[in-house]
């Protein structure tokens, strides 16, 4: 059966969700959503190694929906970036997912990538970090994945994802990072 | 030349870069989505300050945070710099953190592992 978003989305949002976001990831969206994001951990009394952490990582995914975040066609959508970015209070920790739709052809650049990640060290992590922002082609948009591996580096656990099979052309894939 | 100053924004920092002094302050977050577009006058202004530097450059970054499309330009910034610190002026980067702050502690050891430049880290209580 093929991905569906709503349902997705609405079984993601129980009383642990403490901020929910479906829709365009413009620039005005993503100060909004940044600011937000400052309110709720202000008034949740984060500690401030923890608040800049979830503040960091909240950044690198947003800004990842906001260059990858692709518009299916068949969603009729007045924009052309769409995200879905959720961030949920689990008592010990905190559960923040990203969701994106994507072409498949760039599901396996994506999977190895996180899955490679997945494996490594924090000193490997560090490594690879150092290695690819002192690497010729990663640009301003990204493209060496440096942004998966700060989230990762910043979080410290292993990203959890998943590509879900929209139509013959387009996945989406979700990403839930653990601090 | 004139002093670059640029007044900080919730997703860009403030800089205050004056060639009379040498002294370079960014200060803020550096969040934008396109940091090209915001270091683009800043690398450009560099390129000028390159050609007749003072003796003693000193560069404060005193960031709380940066995403990783910044940390790119940042790194151009010092390499702009590490150009003239080879060409024997003295060039040195204060790099401020906050207690506790250990993720941009090891941000600025990131750079000072691929920047010849001196590089001091200093913690900032808060």
């Amino acid at each position: 059966m093929n991905f569906d978003l709503n349902q997705w989305y609405s079984e993601k949002i129980d009383e642990d969700a403490i901020f929910y976001y479906k829709g365009c990831i413009e620039d005005q969206n993503v100060t909004e959503i940044l600011s937000s994001i400052e309110d709720i951990l202000h008034k949740n009394n984060e500690s401030p190694k923890i608040y800049k952490k979830i503040f960091n990582v909240i950044v690198e995914l947003v800004q990842n929906l906001y260059h990858h975040g692709e518009v299916p066609p068949e969603l009729s959508l007045p924009y052309s970036k769409f995200g879905v970015l959720i961030m949920r209070d689990e008592g010990m920790q905190y559960r923040i997912s990203a969701g994106n739709f994507l072409k498949i052809d760039g599901l396996k650049l994506i999977r190895d990538r996180i899955d490679q990640i997945n494996t490594l060290s924090s000193d490997e992590t560090q490594s690879l970090y150092r290695l690819i922002l002192n690497n010729d082609e990663f640009s301003e948009k990204g493209g060496g994945g440096l942004g998966i591996v700060d989230i990762a580096r910043k979080s410290g656990n292993n990203m959890e994802y998943q590509f879900l099979e929209y139509n013959e052309s387009y996945l989406f894939l979700s990403i839930d990072v653990i601090i | 030349m004139n002093s670059l100053v640029l007044k900080g924004s919730p997703k860009t920092p403030s800089i205050n870069f004056d060639p009379s002094t040498g002294t370079f302050l960014i200060e803020g977050r550096s969040i934008p989505e396109n940091s090209l577009d915001f270091y683009k006058p800043i690398m450009e202004w560099l390129d000028s300050y390159i050609g007749s530097p003072e003796e003693l450059t000193t560069v404060v970054v005193k960031l709380e945070y940066f995403n990783t499309s910044s940390s790119k330009c940042l790194l151009d910034v010092f390499k702009k710099l590490e150009g003239i610190f080879k060409r024997g002026h003295k060039v040195s980067i204060n790099w401020h953190y906050e207690t506790d702050d250990e993720d941009m502690l090891e941000a600025g050891e990131d750079y000072q592992s691929i920047i010849k430049i001196p590089f001091e880290m200093i913690e900032d209580e808060v």
